[in-house]
């Protein structure tokens, strides 16, 4: 039997932040991990973002009470739209994933701002309904990780990413 | 069939590359081109190409901007990528030649791949690809035009070469900046040759990018001359041009393309054996000052500007009154200043005519086919064929047969030098088994050797892989030795090709020689 806080504050753990102001997270779940979050660093802003509106709409009455306790440090933005919008502010807030394991189901979020499959690059972010260059100088520096500092030999030889990583190395040698 | 070409270069070599692209368009291949995003503004004047962009500048925005996201660029390129696959291209040629387009290679799919390219993790070079690379790239005496070169290297015939259209009686054009200060030419002396062409009553037109027309007005360029036009400008002025005048720079292969005479000022860096416009007719003046051509990535060596100094007005003018006149030949007044025209080798390779070096450059051409269409599967000319171009095209059998017996000394020599250079070679790799380290007097020695190697085929470029894989500042001494291993092997390929040839065409010259006897 899955156990969703349990879950929440194991992730947190695996987090290992030091120090941390201002936080987003991709995946919003049932919220266990954000409040774990909120709970366990006190003076920690978090911005949680989810692409699915439906799931704001199913919460039970009980978890909603859970985000309105902590709603001076946690904010929760759903729908595809808006987190694009959000996502077109810069921030230097870290960013990172959760994956809700209890629902088995994946968050695409992260991918959609942040690399893979992003609705702000290239013929995605037209269908948004947004200005690719603008988006693109807008995505906020969330990794420090300089091209140069990304070792492609340290993924899969033959992977696509280590091919695409090599590519853009070359573009700053 | 369709075909991707990555000609991710500068908009010089996008022109220079048209004679390739338009011979793979009337082979019947749907052709699509791979260029950099800074030349949007040449694809509507190529509607039979279907052009693609590289977001090399958005791309390389990114990365070097701290506030941006390095994985905004991985996903950019990631969607590029894909959208380019989605073509489903069938070939795919990479005549780029450097490590962004031969990794780039890696991430398309296609049932052929051409050119340098990565494949799991290696780097991919055949024969061709290597001489590219390590022999004509490098080279002080290129045997091959750039053109022709990449396409012996993609297994293609040399394409067709343009005549100039010498009875125009449109504008005098004169290009008189080029990217790189060491190629210009002064500007003093441009200003004096418009200003002769004015009092000629020519209509002059001096040409420039938006940019730069407040320096010129500054440098005392009347503004009524002045040409600043886009590419669909430029293109209507080189198509009326009864002569282009200027350095090396894109606008002379554009020139080329549309059969404008021109006359190039080669000076800096430029080197005209590599890159000449490529049309029958056209004509370069090549300034010689011992340092030409010099390296693309150094300033000028030299406390002042030795070649341009050798190129006099006169000299120009001469040329261009020759040009438009039809006047007399005239001659040169500088010593050290050469006039090429641009003509035709019998395999249908590109060469600048000079008195000095018609023979050799045919010759170095013949061997290099010869040595690298073995890759390919096309027919490759049997000895007594190539024998017959040579005593054909060389100007009498009296001179050619004391040309194979200086030659024949030569290789002799030369045979001798490679066997010293092996023995070296195969002390310093057997003191590396057994010590790790490379003895310093067999690099010594083989340093000698390909230096006198170097000067002994000084004319041509035989020798030079051999030479540059004694200069490789590969930290593996291993990788350094294999180098010159493989340079090695290719050398003595090309001076057995050569020798092999001389003794069909001795074999030739004698049978004539005795045919001529019994009949008299």
């Amino acid at each position: 039997m899955r156990d969703p806080r349990k879950e929440g504050a194991l992730w947190v753990d695996g987090l290992a932040l030091a120090h941390p102001t201002s936080i987003i997270v991709v995946g919003v779940g049932l919220g266990y991990h954000l409040f774990e979050l909120v709970d366990r660093y006190p003076g920690l802003h978090v911005t949680a973002l989810d692409g699915k509106c439906e799931l704001q709409e199913s919460f039970p009455e009980e978890l909603r009470e859970e985000f309105a306790k902590r709603s001076s440090r946690l904010k929760a933005i759903f729908g595809l739209r808006d987190v694009c919008e959000f996502a077109l502010h810069p921030t230097t807030a870290s960013v990172v994933r959760f994956r809700a394991a209890c629902f088995d189901f994946e968050n695409e979020i992260f991918e959609d701002l942040l690399g893979q499959a992003g609705p702000l690059f290239g013929r995605r972010a037209a269908m948004a309904g947004y200005d690719f260059s603008k988006a693109l100088a807008a995505i906020p520096e969330n990794l420090a990780v300089n091209i140069k500092s990304l070792d492609p030999d340290r993924l899969e030889a033959d992977s696509r990413e280590a091919k695409l990583v090599r590519v853009l190395r070359e573009l700053v040698r | 069939m369709k075909t991707l070409v990555l000609s991710l270069l500068r908009l010089g070599d996008f022109f220079q590359q048209l004679p390739l692209l338009t011979a793979l368009k009337d082979s019947g291949d749907e052709v699509h081109v791979l260029v950099n995003d800074s030349l949007r503004p040449v694809a509507p004047l190529f509607p039979e190409f279907e052009f693609h962009f590289f977001p090399r500048e958005i791309l390389q925005g990114v990365l070097t901007d701290s506030s941006k996201s390095t994985l905004g660029a991985i996903h950019q390129l990631r969607v590029f990528v894909d959208d380019l696959n989605a073509n489903r291209f069938e070939t795919v040629e990479n005549w780029t030649h450097n490590f962004l387009s031969a990794r780039l290679m890696d991430l398309l799919d296609a049932g052929v791949k051409k050119g340098a390219r990565f494949q799991a993790g290696r780097l991919e070079r055949d024969k061709s690809g290597t001489y590219m690379n390590e022999t004509w790239g490098p080279s002080g005496a290129a045997s091959f035009h750039w053109i022709d070169a990449l396409a012996l290297s993609m297994g293609r015939a040399f394409p067709e070469i343009p005549r100039v259209d010498g009875h125009r009686s449109g504008p005098v054009l004169l290009q008189v900046l080029t990217s790189d200060s060491k190629k210009n030419w002064r500007l003093g002396n441009w200003k004096k040759l418009a200003n002769w062409l004015r009092r000629e009553e020519e209509d002059v037109r001096v040409l420039c990018a938006p940019f730069e027309k407040e320096t010129l007005i500054r440098e005392g360029f009347a503004p009524e001359t002045l040409a600043a036009c886009d590419l669909a400008g430029l293109c209507d002025l080189l198509g009326r041009a009864k002569v282009l005048v200027s350095g090396d720079t894109s606008v002379l292969h554009l020139a080329s393309h549309l059969r404008a005479p021109s006359l190039g000022i080669f000076l800096g860096s430029a080197d005209p054996r590599k890159t000449a416009p490529r049309a029958l007719g056209s004509k370069v003046l090549w300034a010689d000052a011992g340092c030409s051509p010099c390296s693309h990535r150094n300033p000028c060596s030299q406390a002042h500007h030795v070649c341009g100094e050798k190129m006099s007005l006169q000299t120009v003018q001469d040329e261009v009154a020759h040009m438009m006149r039809k006047d007399p030949q005239p001659q040169l007044h500088s010593p050290a200043v050469r006039l090429l025209e641009g003509t035709k080798t019998p395999s249908g390779a590109f060469a600048l005519r000079d008195s000095r070096q018609d023979a050799v450059v045919m010759w170095s051409q013949l061997i290099w086919e010869f040595y690298l269409n073995r890759d390919h599967d096309g027919a490759v000319a049997p000895y007594g064929s190539a024998a017959h171009a040579i005593i054909r095209g060389w100007g009498g059998e009296k001179s050619l047969r004391a040309w194979s017996e200086a030659l024949k000394e030569r290789l002799e020599l030369s045979f001798r030098l490679l066997e010293d250079f092996s023995e070296s070679l195969w002390t310093a790799m057997r003191d590396f088994n057994l010590e790790e380290s490379l003895s310093t007097a067999s690099e010594t020695r083989m340093r000698e050797v390909s230096s006198r190697l170097s000067v002994l085929w000084r004319d041509t470029d035989f020798a030079t892989r051999l030479v540059e894989s004694n200069l490789s500042s590969d930290a593996s001494p291993f990788v350094r030795l294999r180098g010159r291993k493989e340079a090695l092997q290719e050398v003595y390929e090309l001076f057995t090709v050569q020798r092999n040839l001389i003794r069909v065409i001795d074999q030739e010259l004698k049978e004539r020689s005795a045919q001529h006897g019994a009949r008299a």
